[in-house]
């Protein structure tokens, strides 16, 4: 941990804060304002966040891609949610949903910087196989963007899910004040729902095969009953359940939004507890 | 100069009247020329596809300037006079302001006005048919829509049952361009809040009636298209909007048939608006996934929880177009006292120069130096006792015309015109 990534991450995390409070105020403000700014300022903390990844990759004493612990995972698990999110934005305008993401990237770097600034875990005591993983690094940095990327664009659709249901309420209890006037239209967080699951499910899918392969290649046996491979097989198995109903039954609102939320609880655990339990194959991540 | 304004708008007019005198994009030109050549004096003309306005400065009075778009539109003035407005002076400046701003709209709040009063202004400048008085009014009128639209929130206020309707199919389709509107029976809360939908970008109105050439009737009017009421169902498949408004006793659309569109939809979400007495559309509609049933009780009571909030925000626009209007006016007032000011220059110059020579005649031993010097002297003094009164009058202040009325008296300034 030198001094250009602390102000590197300074300068990222500064805008992170900033635009988590715009997006905040927004929402219960009474107008939309300074989408372009904000916008703007989000990449620009976005750009100083990936700085901080090549400069940990290259100087750094780990992996090309920071992703040898819980931690640095978790600081480029933030920034894929912040790159898919600015990629929405722009897109179908979900500001709302800003209010939702950007305290939880905030929150990301912030706990994996300062972690990784006080235990100095660079040459880990957490991960006794960092040489090994050295050997095999190219894979498992496709695998693991991959996954993440997927991971992200699922909680984006959870968050347009979730904003579709708070809307779908306020129309049909016919309130039509505060919040609702910053949420997105319904149709427009549905199918925004939609299409970001029907597009990070083929990037989740590809991440998973190659993990798999990753996995057969280096070590052939004893990784299948790994919770998290377990646990991500079930993840996806939810997704695949999802875009069938609305793809072949036309299934839409609030019956998909409620499917798509237990889709993101099983990333959460698979994401979450899975790391924490430190368990299985998995267990240092 | 007077400034006279005549229109109609949606509140004034029906449409039928208001599409024969309507003169947008092309027809504009063509009537500003006749208008230069027929009335003189400064001519705008404002069209949008609810209000048709002239503003005039010059000597034409309101019957004058209506016959004049009558006979261009191939109308007596006999038979449209009634439906015009007319405002003088400060009225006109008040309304155009108000206009512009989009509190005279259908929509109240809208923004598209202003950039059809920039379009109007546009026109009018390029074709030449104003002068000082309009080109500065519509440049306030701008700026005064411009600061409504970037200090007040009146564009989230919810106004009328109209603009609750465009709300709420904002909320649940996002952008309304090209959307699909169904209006099923006649009524006139049907028709504006069709109207509504329309001015706000929803592009294909369709009218089923169970009288087929009652709904080719409203169709024309409202630029649709009439359908046969037993295609209502396979019509409600593709439409976003649908405002019922018939006599009919019972139900005419059923939770059936709303649970048959809404499959065949493929549950894409569908607004009902129900505006009959008794209703039209069952209400257990309303439980199904995707449909939102408003009823005319349902759309009182968000436009009812709105008030508050939107009495704030239209005192504080009033106040925009308050201060706009009077730095207008004022302005105005010292352009009408420019003429006095040049009379009262020219006559003590005169004083000056008269009383000078007199005094150089008596002194005649002075040098050139010294007589340089006095000339000197009476300038300075003349321009200091002129000072505060010209700054006086040239920025506006409060009492202008009693002013200048009374400097023309004391100093005899007609007579100083004439000569």
């Amino acid at each position: 941990m030198n001094h250009y990534e602390a102000i590197l991450v300074g300068c990222s995390l500064a805008a992170y804060i900033a635009t988590a409070l715009l997006y905040i105020y927004q929402l219960f403000g009474r107008r939309a304002f300074w989408g372009r700014p904000t916008l703007a300022l989000l990449i620009t903390g976005l750009v100083f966040h990936f700085a901080y990844l090549v400069a940990r990759g290259i100087f750094g004493p780990g992996l090309k891609l920071p992703i040898a612990n819980v931690f640095e995972t978790l600081s480029f698990s933030a920034w894929c949610l912040v790159l898919v999110f600015v990629l929405v934005e722009s897109r179908w305008r979900l500001t709302a949903l800003g209010a939702i993401i950007l305290p939880l990237a905030f929150a990301g770097l912030a706990v994996s910087f300062f972690a990784l600034h006080r235990e100095s875990m660079d040459t880990s005591s957490a991960n006794l196989n960092l040489a090994w993983l050295k050997e095999h690094q190219a894979l498992l940095g496709v695998h693991v963007t991959l996954v993440l990327m997927g991971y992200a664009a699922f909680m984006l659709a959870s968050c347009a899910a979730l904003a579709y249901l708070l809307q779908n309420a306020f129309l049909k209890s016919k309130r039509l004040q505060g919040l609702s006037r910053q949420l997105p239209p319904v149709q427009v967080s549905d199918e925004a729902a939609y299409r970001l699951t029907a597009l990070g499910f083929p990037i989740f899918t590809l991440g998973l095969v190659i993990g798999v392969i990753w996995a057969y290649s280096t070590q052939p046996k004893g990784w299948a009953l790994d919770p998290k491979i377990i646990l991500s097989g079930v993840t996806w198995l939810v997704f695949v359940i999802y875009l069938h109903a609305r793809m072949a039954s036309g299934w839409k609102g609030r019956k998909a939004a409620a499917l798509l939320l237990a889709g993101f609880c099983c990333t959460v655990i698979t994401y979450v507890l899975v790391g924490l339990l430190k368990v299985g194959w998995h267990r240092f991540l | 100069m007077p400034i006279i304004a005549v229109g109609l708008n949606h509140k004034s007019a029906p449409v039928k009247v208001r599409e024969l005198l309507s003169f947008q994009h092309g027809r504009a030109a063509a009537l500003l020329e006749a208008l230069r050549a027929e009335q003189g004096g400064e001519n705008l003309v404002l069209c949008t596809c609810n209000r048709t306005e002239l503003y005039h400065v010059g000597s034409s009075d309101r019957s004058d300037l209506i016959e004049s778009l009558g006979n261009h539109a191939g109308l007596l003035r006999a038979d449209i006079e009634d439906y015009f407005y007319c405002h003088h002076d400060r009225e006109a400046v008040y309304h155009l302001l108000r206009v512009a701003a989009g509190l005279d709209s259908m929509v109240v709040g809208e923004y598209e006005i202003l950039g059809q009063v920039k379009e109007a202004f546009a026109a009018a400048e390029k074709s030449g048919s104003i002068g000082a008085v309009l080109s500065r009014l519509f440049r306030d009128a701008l700026a005064a829509g411009k600061r409504v639209r970037h200090e007040t929130e009146i564009s989230q206020g919810v106004f009328s049952v109209g603009g609750c309707a465009v709300t709420l199919a904002k909320a649940i389709f996002g952008e309304l361009t090209g959307a699909q509107v169904i209006i099923v029976g006649a009524g006139e809360m049907a028709e504006a809040v069709a109207r509504a939908l329309a001015s706000s970008g929803a592009d294909s109105i369709f009218v089923a009636n169970r009288t087929y050439e009652h709904a080719c009737r409203l169709a024309d009017q409202l630029g649709g298209e009439a359908i046969h009421f037993e295609h209502l169902a396979s019509a409600m498949r593709e439409c976003h909007v649908l405002i019922s408004s018939t006599a009919a006793p019972h139900h005419v659309i059923d939770r059936e048939m709303v649970v048959e569109v809404m499959r065949a939809r493929r549950n894409k979400p569908l607004f009902l608006i129900d505006i009959a007495v008794p209703r039209d559309i069952a209400p257990e509609a309303g439980a199904l996934d995707g449909v939102y049933l408003y009823n005319i009780d349902d759309l009182n009571s968000v436009v009812q929880q709105d008030s508050q909030a939107r009495m704030k925000e239209s005192e504080k626009a009033e106040k925009i177009i308050h201060q706009q209007a009077e730095q207008f006016i004022s302005w105005l007032a010292s352009r009408a006292a420019i003429p006095t000011l040049q009379a009262l220059q020219e006559k003590f110059e005169t004083i000056r120069t008269e009383e000078l020579q007199e005094a150089l005649r008596l002194l005649p031993n002075l040098s050139a130096a010294d007589r340089s010097r006095i000339e000197q002297l009476s300038r300075a003094i003349i321009n200091k006792i002129l000072h505060l009164p010209m700054t006086h009058l040239r920025n506006g202040a409060g009492g202008q015309e009693d002013i200048v009325e009374m400097l023309r008296q004391l100093f005899n300034l007609e007579e100083q015109e004439k000569r």
